[in-house]
């Protein structure tokens, strides 16, 4: 699609699981298999136990609103006409301060409230790249 | 583990140098480099032959137009005595990191005469704060895809979550802002904010660049430079200027090389710089007569504070807005108007100032007690801590 125009991420050996699985609408994380802790974004080894089984696992794209920001400057190519914009620091449910970063969906700027629950939503914005988003989460 | 600093006044400052801060200073950067470090050399009472130390930290870019690096330096200033020398990227950003190093190269005996200096250089063309590449690798790849590729973006998140757990008024900080500004006015070198004193509701109504932080918490790119020359404490007593010694100097980094994915966005890595720098000083915070504290933006300040046990977790707000940082407040601060008003000389700036006032030729600012004093750099995901006295 030659007119996206924003940045658009480059997967390498340790972001490709990451990249893929947001092609196949899920979002996967990587793992360690020998103490359980999850990395992201994705690490060679395991902060923790220092273990190099890192395994992409599925997460359950649920999370709240650690922090966010509402962006009024130029300065990322292709958001020019989307400012004012939020961006969003997620915190999944899966571990204290994991954090993932996305724009904030179906939610007025006036209505954002930090803690808020999120879900995950997945963008097709080429044939070829898929972003994960977060939205208010809905219930059930 | 008892606290061990065999650096502790091994090492003084005797030369300051500053090129001034401009917009658009209409000459290479090498120029600028050469002005500050020539008159950092001459104010101490030396020659460039004596300078047998050299520090600075080159950038992505040419050299001698918009970066600089030590052999560049020895050719340009002459300086056939230079036996240490690096170019680096210690943290607490570039020009107070040089210090830090200059200082442990005197007291170690690595050099006797150090030059330190930082060159600042504000690209002409659009890109400056511009993300400059639409394919996005590595870290970058889970950022700039959201349109968050830009460094007051995404600190103003963690000023955010600051905001939200500690509760902070504007006008808390915007009295820092405002003051800044009154002592920039006092500042006699050229410097890059307009010579007009703000109001609060200047601040209070300025620009929002991301939300919650406005233009007036932004420092101003420049083309500038700044040097100083350290040496050892024997050496100074032959030379022009009043020492002002290092009583110690500190380093620190987070747990994780990038701020975004943070543990907790109220802790920065000033916190792990300044974890036992009293001690390691042998100055207590009580005897602290004023700071140069790094403000590339201006709710660093609280971060600072913060660290430094100056205020307790989550108090700095309430410290700030009482008006103690004003130069007739408990804690006088940046009193050249810091990188606010000045410009971003990357904490060189502050140490110039800190270094005019402890040997009392600030002038118009100078403060009437300046016996010891804190300058720190950085404090995000990198910091740097110098704690000097006369
Ligand atoms: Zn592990």
């Amino acid at each position: 699609m030659a007119d996206y125009k924003k940045a658009i991420p480059v997967p390498n050996d340790l972001t490709k699981d990451y990249w893929e699985g947001a092609k196949q609408h899920r979002l996967v994380l990587k793992r360690c298999a020998d103490c359980g802790r999850y990395s992201h974004p994705p690490l060679p080894t395991c902060p923790r136990c220092q273990s190099e089984k890192m395994v992409a696992t599925p997460v359950s794209g649920k999370g709240t609103l650690y922090s966010y920001s509402v962006m009024r400057n130029a300065g990322n190519p292709g958001f020019e006409s989307e400012i004012p914009y939020a961006v969003a620091i997620v915190e999944l449910t899966e571990q204290k301060a994991l954090f993932t970063v996305s724009n904030l969906r179906d939610c007025p700027l006036d209505q954002i409230k930090i803690g808020m629950p999120l879900e995950v939503v997945f963008e097709d914005v080429t044939p070829e790249v898929t972003l994960p988003q977060f939205r208010p989460a809905r219930k059930g | 583990m008892a606290i061990r600093n065999p650096m502790r006044d091994k090492s003084c400052i005797v030369g300051v140098g500053h090129s001034g801060c401009f917009r658009d200073a209409g000459v290479p950067g090498g120029t600028l480099v050469a002005r500050a470090c020539l008159q950092a050399i001459n104010d101490a009472g030396l020659e460039p032959s004596d300078v047998d130390g050299i520090i600075t930290s080159p950038m992505p870019g040419i050299m001698g137009y918009d970066t600089i690096n030590c052999n560049y330096l020895v050719e340009m200033l002459g300086l056939p005595g230079v036996r240490w020398w690096i170019d680096h990227h210690v943290g607490g950003v570039p020009g107070l990191g040089s210090v830090c190093m200059a200082a442990l190269a005197v007291s170690s005996g690595l050099c006797d005469v150090a030059l330190a200096c930082r060159l600042n250089w504000r690209p002409k063309d659009k890109g400056y704060g511009h993300v400059m590449s639409n394919r996005a690798q590595g870290v970058d790849a889970f950022l700039n895809p959201y349109g968050y590729g830009v460094f007051p973006q995404k600190f103003s998140s963690w000023y955010m979550r600051y905001v939200h757990e500690f509760g902070v008024k504007r006008e808390q900080l915007g009295t820092y802002v405002v003051q800044s500004r009154k002592n920039a006015l006092l500042n006699d070198k050229p410097i890059v904010a307009p010579r007009q004193a703000i109001t609060m509701d200047d601040y209070l109504n300025a620009r929002m660049i991301s939300d919650p932080m406005n233009l007036l918490d932004c420092d101003f790119p420049c083309d500038g430079a700044a040097a100083v020359i350290v040496t050892t404490p024997e050496r100074a007593k032959s030379l022009k200027q009043k020492p002002v010694y290092i009583s110690a100097v500190a380093t620190g980094q987070g747990p994780h090389p990038d701020f975004v994915f943070w543990d907790d966005y109220t802790v920065m890595a000033a916190h792990w710089a300044a974890k036992d720098i009293w001690e390691r000083a042998g100055i207590a915070r009580k005897d602290i007569n004023f700071q140069q504290i790094y403000d590339g933006f201006a709710p660093f300040i609280f971060y600072w504070m913060e660290a430094l046990g100056f205020a307790k977790r989550g108090e700095a707000p309430e410290f700030v807005g009482s008006g103690a940082l004003k130069p007739d407040g408990i804690l006088p601060t940046n009193l050249n108007g810091g990188q606010l008003n000045e410009g971003r000389l990357h904490a060189l700036g502050h140490t110039v100032e800190a270094t005019l006032q402890l040997q009392g030729r600030a002038g118009a600012r100078q403060l009437k007690k300046a016996d010891a004093a804190v300058v720190t750099g950085g404090g995000l995901s990198v910091a740097a801590i110098m704690v000097l006295h006369r």
